[in-house]
């Protein structure tokens, strides 16, 4: 089942629950839940948030339902419903916890890790697991927020842009340096005695 | 393609996702010649394959059950809100009357504001004209003259202030002398009359005010009047004619 047809059946079920369908709104949630609840909880890093800001999504989506009217994905629609509620969510909690790009501190995750020379070699392992979790909730919020669209929710650049609303460009470059800050940061766990060395050590510019 | 370049287009090589099939060739060159971008693209290919670990780990992840409970109950009471109040023919009709006169009532009164700030408006020039009076005779500077001969007495101001228009912004800035004889500011007392507008010596006076004031004698060669340069910077005392729109008519030096 592609995405078109996704879209087709979402659709659907939105409109039934806005004419009262109480089935149809059940459906629409056991399809979103898990998206949008994984959504939050990576951008937020807390359960309690995760769950406020799922319902939240849900209870906008009952009242302001019919302001979708098919522009853009119902993905996206829902993400930005999510997106902006874990926005309001960290900004009153302030936990906003961003790693400077170029930060040499001690990695919480650092123990975590498998002191091994390709720390991703295992990927099946908790902690490995763990430890991206943490690389990724480390990031600053919007560089976090399009590794968590694209990668883990498999939105479209167009997607993402419109539920960070910025352009496309701009998701892309966002995306690009966050996996590089992503690439350092568990290597640099994974490997403390070679810190140091970062991406920018050895362009040759061939 | 320099490391630079490569690093352009690391993100989708290291996705496998679409790209120019030139591109790619160049940047797997590349890649194969320069080996920190080599390291690079590992790197980053190890961070996709993480993630896609990560999100394949996290699909399980579910909301609370009993958050749907709550979900389905505050569905329910919306729903039973909205049908509890069905908004009928009757309602509308009410609704509709209520918002035109609504309407009515907010057009009455932006006209009876309206009317008000009008009246204000030429209550506000009237006083400016009496409070201001070094703006009058620079307001109607470098107008022609026109000698009208009328005599210098209380009848002739009432001859020639007169009411010319009914807008003060629609009325001419140019003043019109009465009588022109040749003199200096230095006389004691200049009594003949300058005419401010050009229709004031024409047309007879309804009302008028007479308003005593103070300029500086300067002022008196906007009129042709010739000032001795020494005493430029002294006031003269001058009596300023205002019809009923409040607007400055005529003037008479007086010292």
């Amino acid at each position: 089942m592609n995405k078109a047809h996704h879209q087709i059946i979402d659709e659907e079920l939105l409109r039934r629950m806005l004419a009262g369908d109480r089935a149809a709104f059940g459906q629409l949630y056991e399809r979103w839940q898990s998206a949008v609840y994984r959504f939050t909880l990576r951008m937020s890093g807390s359960e309690a948030v995760a769950e406020d800001v799922t319902q939240e999504t849900f209870l906008t989506l009952m009242r302001d339902g019919r302001q979708y009217q098919g522009r853009g994905t119902f993905a996206a629609y829902l993400f930005t419903i999510a997106h902006h509620s874990v926005l309001r969510h960290l900004r009153r909690e302030r936990r906003f916890v961003a790693i400077e790009e170029d930060e040499n501190e001690e990695q919480p995750t650092a123990e975590r890790m498998i002191a091994a020379d390709d720390p991703l070699a295992d990927l099946t392992r908790d902690e490995t697991l763990e430890a991206v979790r943490q690389a990724i909730l480390a990031l600053p919020v919007h560089y976090r927020e399009v590794v968590l669209l694209c990668h883990l929710h498999e939105l479209s650049y167009a997607e993402a842009a419109e539920v960070i609303g910025c352009e496309i460009g701009t998701v892309r470059s966002r995306l690009h340096r966050a996996r590089a800050l992503l690439t350092a940061r568990l290597k640099k766990t994974a490997q403390p005695d070679e810190a140091a060395r970062n991406l920018h050590s050895t362009r040759c510019f061939a | 393609m320099n490391c630079r370049e490569f690093e352009q287009s690391i993100v989708e090589l290291s996705d496998g996702g679409l790209m120019d099939a030139a591109q790619r060739s160049l940047a797997q060159a590349h890649a194969e010649a320069c080996a920190h971008c080599a390291e690079r693209l590992a790197a980053e290919r190890r961070t996709v394959a993480a993630l896609r670990a990560l999100a394949a780990r996290d699909s399980a992840v579910s909301a609370p059950a009993h958050l749907r409970h709550a979900l389905e109950a505050a569905f329910d009471e919306n729903c039973a809100a909205l049908n509890q109040a069905p908004v009928t023919a009757r309602q509308w009709l009410r609704r509709g009357l209520a918002a035109a006169a609504a309407i009515l009532l907010l057009f009455a009164l932006a006209v009876s504001i309206w009317q008000r700030m009008n009246e204000q408006e030429i209550k506000a020039d009237g006083k400016q004209t009496e409070t201001a009076p070094a703006t009058v005779p620079h307001r109607e500077a470098a107008a022609p003259e026109v000698q009208t001969g009328q005599p210098d007495n209380d009848s002739a101001v009432s001859q020639v202030a007169g009411r010319t228009e009914t807008s003060a912004r629609r009325r001419s800035r140019h003043p019109v002398k009465t009588e022109l004889r040749p003199t200096t500011a230095n006389d004691e007392e200049l009594a003949e009359l300058f005419a401010l507008t050009p229709l004031a010596a024409t047309e007879p006076a309804e009302f008028e005010q007479v308003v005593s004031i103070e300029i500086p004698r300067s002022t008196l060669m906007l009129w042709g009047v010739p000032v001795n340069a020494d005493r430029a910077g002294e006031n003269v005392k001058a009596e300023v004619v205002i019809g009923e729109d409040g607007v400055a008519r005529a003037i008479r030096l007086r010292n």
